[in-house]
């Protein structure tokens, strides 16, 4: 199944563009699906240990299995205020 | 009250907003852009969001805070888009019956926001740098330049 995982800050900057498609298969966790990101956007290897993710608007733990119709995100750390 | 907006936040409004007959205290705090960090001068600040999950985090932040404390009410504006030194970038408007837990509860809200909720700034230094602010970033994949 294709996941589309938006980019905002400086992943969005380091990448150009503002979401990645990656293809993954159906039961995949956040942590294969983090490591298909990094082989499709390379540009974020640097600051991946830094980087947060998100399913459905809420912080996404390593364990959680993705659906297709999930929002996923990735992004630094945050800097609001 | 959450509120995420590209407009100048009335903060008048906000505070006025949580005013109740069973408070006896009301807390605001103001969030305002800052000249110089660490002696590095700021010529304006950008403010980014995840709009969706950022308007989810602010109403988990309004659900739990009344939870942790004995509030009346809340507002919380968060601004986003180009900042001038000196702009409010983020009102925190709370009342409670007396003034610890106001207090208490102010300072936890801008605490939880600024570790939890998916919105960035980018300083545009005086001498031209830019730099997102990315706190616990390593120097290195935060490109160049000095960290908050």
């Amino acid at each position: 199944m294709k996941i589309n995982i938006l980019l905002f800050a400086a992943a969005r900057d380091a990448v150009g563009r503002d979401s990645v498609s990656v293809e993954i298969a159906a039961g995949s966790t956040m942590s294969s699906l983090r490591e298909q990101v990094l082989l499709a956007a390379p540009e974020l290897k640097s600051m991946s240990q830094s980087l947060l993710w998100a399913v459905n608007n809420e912080y996404a733990s390593d364990h959680r299995v993705v659906q297709e119709s999930d929002a996923v995100a990735c992004f630094p750390p945050v800097s609001g205020g | 009250m959450i509120e995420l907006t590209d407009q100048p936040i009335d903060f008048h409004s906000l505070n006025e907003s949580v005013m109740d007959h069973a408070a006896g205290a009301v807390v605001s705090f103001l969030g305002t852009v800052r000249e110089f960090t660490q002696g590095v001068q700021t010529s304006w600040l950008e403010y980014e969001a995840y709009p969706e999950m950022a308007r989810a985090s602010l109403l988990q932040l309004e659900k739990e805070v009344g939870e942790k404390f004995t509030v009346t009410k809340v507002a919380i504006s968060h601004r986003i888009g180009a900042l001038q030194l000196g702009d409010v970038s983020v009102a925190i408007a709370v009342s409670a019956p007396h003034r610890v837990q106001a207090f208490e509860a102010g300072r936890w809200l801008i605490d939880t926001l600024k570790d939890r909720v998916p919105i960035w700034k980018k300083e545009h230094f005086a001498d031209g740098r830019e730099e997102w602010q990315h706190p616990g970033m390593s120097a290195q994949a935060n490109g160049e330049g000095k960290q908050e």
